[in-house]
């Protein structure tokens, strides 16, 4: 499978603090990847520089194969990055023409009507851009992004202000986008379990740097049942069950859960804390999420 | 290059930028004609003064003195001789071009292009049609209404008006090219307004023509956009229109290579 995106020790600064610290990333033509990272940790900056809207303080970016500086890549690219980067005083078909005559689009009223209609705004006549609301605003953004058929689309929180139907259409149409066009998508979202729903692929990012690229079905083996123990004291049941059962692989949350990932037999875990003293609110098994995952990756000391 | 110019004349006229400038522009020229023909009829200023009118005798006698203008002469003076135009003509660009950073519009735009001076270049283009078609309308109109307006006479050869329209297209395209380039390093248009309005007004070129004058240096501001606009003359006189010519496409090259170290220089989102 060819590469799309591929980005080699890239780093982009900010007055010397970094945004993003020696990034590679790789990704292959028609996946859908989900970049996952926490507020700040590098991602709209990263969707930036691939766009060509910020310029890389070091490192290397090609897209399709080129490197990103020749520009030859950049008609096959469409965005939608933070805000949807509208005028305001425009309807929503006026918008797009303009993205249509910027890409010297054949037919470009039939391709506007075409993207309108993909993302639910073909109704909206000539209401101006300034009066949408945000969800509507989104959904434009996402038209002017796929506006001229891109083969890359990177989107930074597309579902953003989108009500359940909205984000349920949004996921049917890149999941469309790319088993029909083979479009690859680059998509970023707090919305775990959406993106769990829509990713070929996943990126996590931490302070500016990649801590791991996984595939969908790498992540799906890796993701394994555990036991979530409910309990006033989390730490204390944590090393009563080390010594006493030797369970060494757990994560304490800050709601006062304890997740226990070494196989163990709930009665027994159960039977060990009430010896122990610890009382137990509940305990079942459960089946590890992305979310899980995630905050398993990004250390879950942090949220201790 | 031609498809931001495409994209850049769509704006221009869906987002009314046209059609108010031509409004605007032609209203003040009605507007300021209607005041003087009632000032030059001396019935009229005696009826307004008795209604309590506060008419001055310099109002009056721009009045009397419009029954011997020809219509070329009312409007360079109209036009040219007060920062009038200049001013519309920055102000517009300049919100015309901020807006693109306002609202992050231009998120979509540089990813598509890929580089920096398509968009220069095409937005420079833009900004030469839109200050040709308004000063077009501008001096058209009068001329299609020229007979029955009060005038003497239309004035001028074709050479002449044609000319006075050139020069003001020159003139009109730099200080579009200064609001274009303003426009990269204000980004807002609430801030471009003010920012537009004292540039279009002259300030640099008075200021710059104080200080040579305190320095009793030569006289600078004649360099200046500002100054350019105040050199168009009615009739066609060569060296001082080849001076127009030169220094405003000047600075068109000067303000477009500015436009594109500020854009290189800065990340565009």
């Amino acid at each position: 499978m060819q590469t799309a995106v591929r980005t080699l020790g890239l780093c982009k600064q900010y007055r010397g603090k970094a945004a993003v610290d020696h990034l590679d990333m790789q990704v292959s033509q028609g996946e859908i990847y989900g970049f996952i990272g926490a507020n700040g940790a590098g991602k709209s900056t990263t969707f930036k520089l691939l766009a060509g809207l910020a310029r890389p303080t070091a490192g290397q970016i090609e897209l399709f194969g080129r490197p990103m500086e020749t520009g030859t890549a950049a008609r096959r690219v469409g965005i939608l990055i933070e805000d949807a980067g509208l005028y305001g005083s425009m309807s929503a078909r006026d918008n797009c023409l303009l993205k249509a005559r910027l890409l010297g689009l054949d037919e470009e009223t039939r391709a506007v009507d075409r993207v309108l209609a993909q993302v639910g705004l073909d109704k909206m006549g000539k209401k101006k851009a300034k009066h949408f609301s945000m969800g509507q605003r989104r959904r434009l953004g996402l038209a002017l992004a796929l506006v001229g058929s891109p083969d890359l689309l990177l989107l930074d929180e597309p579902t953003n202000g989108l009500d359940p139907e909205g984000i349920r259409d949004v996921r049917l149409l890149l999941q469309q986008l790319q088993s029909e066009r083979g479009v690859t998508i680059l998509v970023s979202s707090h919305i775990l379990g959406e993106l769990e729903k829509l990713a070929t692929c996943y990126g996590i990012i931490r302070e500016g740097r990649m801590v791991e690229q996984i595939t969908a079905a790498d992540l799906a083996a890796r993701c394994r049942d555990y036991i979530a123990i409910k309990t006033s004291d989390p730490h204390r049941a944590a090393a009563l069950l080390e010594e006493r059962l030797h369970l060494h692989e757990y994560t304490v949350y800050p709601e006062g859960e304890l997740r226990l990932y070494d196989a163990a037999d709930p009665a027994r875990v159960n039977a060990a804390l009430l010896e122990g003293g610890v009382a137990v609110q509940s305990i079942g098994i459960h089946r590890q999420e992305l979310e899980d995952y995630f905050l398993q990756r990004m250390g879950a000391e942090d949220h201790v | 290059m031609f498809e931001v110019l495409r994209m850049d004349w769509y704006r221009l006229r869906r987002q009314s930028y046209l059609l108010t400038g031509l409004l605007l522009g032609l209203g003040m020229i009605a507007l300021a004609y209607a005041f003087a023909t009632l000032l030059s009829d001396p019935e009229t200023v005696n009826a307004m003064q008795a209604q309590g009118a506060d008419i001055t005798a310099e109002d009056i006698a721009d009045g009397a003195a419009l029954a011997g203008y020809t219509l070329q002469k009312y409007m360079h003076q109209m036009l040219f001789a007060g920062g009038f135009w200049i001013s519309l003509m920055a102000v517009f660009t300049g919100v015309y071009c901020a807006e693109d950073y306002a609202g992050g519009a231009v998120k979509n735009i540089f990813p598509v292009l890929g580089c920096r001076w398509p968009y220069v270049v095409g937005r420079s283009l833009c900004l030469l049609l839109y200050n040709g078609v308004l000063m077009a309308a501008y001096l058209l109109v009068p001329l299609a209404l020229s007979p029955v307006l009060v005038f003497s006479a239309v004035g001028g050869s074709w050479l002449d008006w044609l000319q006075m329209y050139l020069a003001a297209c020159l003139v009109g395209w730099a200080i579009s090219m200064c609001g274009f380039f303003l426009s990269t390093l204000v980004r807002r248009e609430g801030w471009m307004v003010p920012v537009a309005l004292l540039v279009g007004m002259g300030l640099p070129a008075v200021s710059l023509g104080a200080v040579c004058g305190l320095l009793h240096l030569p006289d600078l501001s004649r360099f200046t956009i500002f100054g350019c606009s105040q050199m168009i003359t009615p009739d066609f006189r060569p060296v001082q229109y080849l001076h127009i010519a030169v220094v405003c496409l000047a600075w068109v090259v000067v303000y477009g290579l500015l436009t594109n170290l500020s854009l290189k220089r800065r990340d565009q989102a």
